[in-house]
């Protein structure tokens, strides 16, 4: 087997391990992962197959042209599949091309550097067809659904995914240089890129929520209407009429002026194939010879300030997460979004409630969304001890009490899970018709069911950290741990949560004659919760002291 | 007697045959202590037992007279650790891990001030100090480790296999400072397998092999004794003298 062969290998072997793994599967994080993304595909398609079926059918100075509106969705798909795919490959481009330690094996090896190069890039190519296919053909089967074209769709759809992939691979090429020179420029500017990813972050959800709004109306009215009117339409069109070479690829797709799309097509693959031959070079030395080495300056300091043990175990835990980047975005910016995640959940289901059930349950749906967000936000602690590595290890040398230790870290995350829940619950009371009572409740019982989460977290973590773990190990193993404390508080989230809103609404719907006897009074609505959510701490805590310090000096690497 | 190891065992499981058995050690004021091994021969393991990072099942270890088992914080307020790989927290400075450490010891803001004074004359790290610890080279990261390891002014001073990649300059460096702080009545005790390190720093050694002590040699009586070369000693003891 020829030396870029068995580079190809290696290198397809790294980015789609297909293969099974020895040792214990996550069934139950496997489980929820299948279920998460079945849900979120189903969303999308449903989502997308709606408006692809209303759009082609709307009218315009009332005529009527599926083809056409057929042809400005299929560009509008494609333009984001282009920008998605390039962002995309530029990050993976990064990543995989300056590997220090992928980098200085090979180079020990006697193999042209060039052939490793290559090698990298043909896998990359790779995956660029594999990426494009999903969003392709999901993408056209919708619209094949919604217009019923000739089977000759399927012809140009297969054309479409062999040129289209090419741009984005192209993008990212031309891209990369100077997106490498940010990532070295921000990679020691913590705050920064902490407002950077938090806004992204936010960004990404309101956007999201926008989508789920284009939901709430189609389920409310049947149609979109407000996204179809004329100005829109419009507008879409004359934004869409710029979109190369999107535009070209869903004139391929449609057979719409087929020779002139597909020669401007294939000038545009032809270009960017003699750009990227052109860029590698320049990308081959930048890669090759990078300094991962730089020296990430810090402010010169003259005084010596003392703090006490635990402030400072506090304080290095914030460190240790704040400036790494992967840490920082799953903690801290999920922790900073939260409550515009909150605030956006919170109106888009109150008004779907009220408008579709004409009932109330304010403090419960508050409640149920706090709730479910900051599972989400403390998931982040079940690597609390495994993320550690080594240094977990070595922090049993440290003259303290390991209880003394551990609460450190569980103190970091609770003042972060308690300023993020108080924001929450400060913007609904501020900004929607939540009660201040309610929501000094809600915030409470969120603050303790936080608390639940991180105890049990951590202890979880504790009991099965494998700290000499490489971090994909440490990953696979705080893979299952998550999957149950996620699993865990998300039945207590929605038992609560629910069942609150269950009590609330039957206790305010006190017309029905069966509820009467019910005899449900509305305080219930708060004291359910409040309960479960004490005794949930209780156990939590509980099972987080039981033998702690045991279980800490059995930690070994 | 600054540490003293008497009986010590370890085994990695209940059914596993013990890696470290029947070890005593003693060393005192004064003293630079060396425990010499073959890769695998139990070095570490003894260290780990010792510092607390490893539980053990039998003996008894005392450092300044507290027991690790009985009395674990006091044990390990007396002794200062630098480990054979870094387990550093990379993502401080160097400057923010040294003040984490005295703040674990409880040193205060002008001891810190006059010891790292002292330190960066010694290791000379000047305003890389200030700098991200997973920017260092591999002899920073030392220097640092003994820094964060030396800002209590620890009685008992314990390292595994510390000589490990750094540069001949630094090297000497530490060195310098392991007699420095023995003669300041402190303890020095480390694992190695550098035959020649151990020969000049020690002032006795003790040979483990398969995870036992095979003997405690007094490097000064050994080269009166007229017996030879240490290695040769070393390999002979340790019975692979036939297979080199």
């Amino acid at each position: 087997m020829s030396s870029f062969s068995t580079l190809c290998k290696y290198e397809f072997k790294k980015q789609f391990p297909f293969k099974l793994k020895k040792g214990r599967v996550d069934i139950l994080g496997n489980l929820l992962s299948i279920l998460i993304t079945l849900l979120i595909v189903a969303v999308v398609i449903t989502l997308l197959s709606a408006i692809a079926v209303n759009y082609v059918a709307i009218k315009l100075n009332k005529v009527r042209d599926p083809l056409a509106r057929a042809n400005e969705l299929l560009n509008l798909f494609y333009a984001v599949i282009i920008v998605a795919m390039s962002f995309m490959c530029v990050e993976t481009m990064r990543k995989t091309l300056t590997q220090k330690k992928d980098r200085e094996m090979f180079l020990r090896l006697p193999v042209k550097p060039q052939t490793i190069f290559l090698s990298k890039l043909a896998m990359l190519m790779l995956g660029n067809y594999i990426i494009g296919f999903f969003l392709i053909v999901p993408v056209n089967v919708i619209i094949f659904m919604a217009l019923k074209p000739a089977a000759t769709f399927w012809l140009t759809t297969f054309l479409v995914w062999v040129l289209l992939p090419i741009i984005p691979f192209f993008i990212a090429t031309v891209l990369l240089v100077p997106y490498i020179k940010f990532i070295d420029f921000v990679s020691n500017k913590y705050i920064v890129l902490f407002v950077l990813v938090s806004l992204i972050l936010i960004g990404a959800f309101i956007l999201y929520s926008g989508l789920l709004t284009v939901v709430q109306s189609l389920l409310e009215t049947g149609s979109i209407k407000f996204l179809f009117n004329e100005d829109f339409i419009n507008f879409l069109q004359s934004l869409l009429t710029w979109t190369y070479p999107a535009n070209m690829f869903a004139s391929i797709a449609l057979g719409q002026n087929l020779l002139k799309a597909i020669l401007i097509v294939i000038g545009c693959v032809a270009v960017s194939i003699a750009v990227i031959y052109a860029i590698t070079k320049t990308l081959f030395y930048v890669t090759l010879y990078k300094n991962d080495n730089r020296l990430k300056t810090g402010r010169k300091k003259d005084g010596y300030k003392r703090l006490s043990p635990v402030l400072s175990l506090i304080k290095k835990e914030f460190i240790s997460v704040f400036r790494e980047p992967k840490h920082m975005f799953s903690y801290f910016a999920i922790a900073t979004a939260m409550p515009i995640m909150v605030y956006c959940c919170y109106t888009l289901f109150e008004s779907l409630i009220s408008n579709s059930l004409g009932l109330s349950a304010n403090f419960a749906l508050a409640l149920l969304i706090v709730l479910v967000f900051s599972i989400l936000t403390n998931t982040f602690c079940a690597t609390n001890i495994s993320r550690d590595g080594l240094a977990a290890l070595k922090s049993k040398v440290f003259p303290i009490k390991p209880s003394r230790l551990l609460l450190s870290k569980v103190l970091f995350c609770a003042i972060v899970s308690t300023l993020s829940v108080i924001v929450s619950v400060v913007m609904l009371v501020a900004a929607t018709s939540l009660l201040i009572f309610e929501g000094l409740l809600c915030c409470v019982i969120g603050v303790l069911f936080s608390f639940s989460q991180i105890f049990l977290a951590t202890r979880m973590d504790l009991n099965h950290a494998k700290v000499s773990a490489s971090p994909i190990e440490v990953e696979k193993i705080s893979n299952r741990t998550v999957s149950k404390v996620v699993f865990l508080g998300l039945v207590l989230a929605i038992l609560l949560g629910i069942m609150a809103m269950f009590i609330s609404i039957f206790a305010t719907a006190s017309g029905i004659g069966f509820i009467q006897k019910l005899n449900l009074k509305s305080w219930y609505t708060y004291l359910f919760p409040a309960i479960g959510s004490v005794l949930y701490l209780s156990f939590a805590l509980f099972y987080y002291t039981y033998k702690i310090d045991k279980s800490f000096e059995r930690l070994i690497a | 007697m600054l540490v003293k190891i008497e009986g010590l065992g370890k085994k990695y499981s209940a059914k596993a045959k013990y890696t470290i058995e029947d070890i005593n050690l003693e060393g005192d004021a004064g003293e630079i202590i060396g425990i010499l091994g073959h890769n695998g021969a139990g070095k570490s393991t003894t260290i780990k037992c010792v510092t607390g990072m490893h539980p053990y099942e039998k003996g008894k270890i005392t450092i300044c007279g507290y027991d690790m088992a009985e009395n674990p914080i006091e044990a390990k307020r007396n002794f200062g650790y630098v480990s054979d790989e870094f387990t550093l927290f990379e993502k401080m400075t160097g400057y923010e891990f040294i003040n984490f450490m005295a703040d674990i010891y409880k040193v205060s803001a002008e001891e810190r001030k006059a010891r790292v004074d002292e330190f960066q004359q010694l290791f000379a790290l000047g305003d890389s100090i200030y700098n991200e610890i997973s920017s260092y080279s591999h002899g920073m990261k030392q220097k640092i480790s003994l820094m964060g390891a030396l800002i209590h002014n620890p009685k008992v001073f314990i390292l595994d296999e510390p000589m490990v990649g750094l540069d001949p300059y630094t090297a000497n460096q530490v060195k310098k400072f392991f007699k420095q702080h023995s003669a300041n009545g402190n303890l020095v005790l480390f694992s190695s397998h550098n035959l020649d390190v151990v020969e000049k720093l020690c002032d006795r050694v003790y040979i483990i092999d398969q995870g036992r002590i095979l003997e405690e040699i007094n490097i000064r009586e050994f080269k009166e004794s007229g017996r030879g070369d240490l290695e040769e000693y070393f390999l002979s003891i340790t019975k692979r003298v036939a297979k080199v």
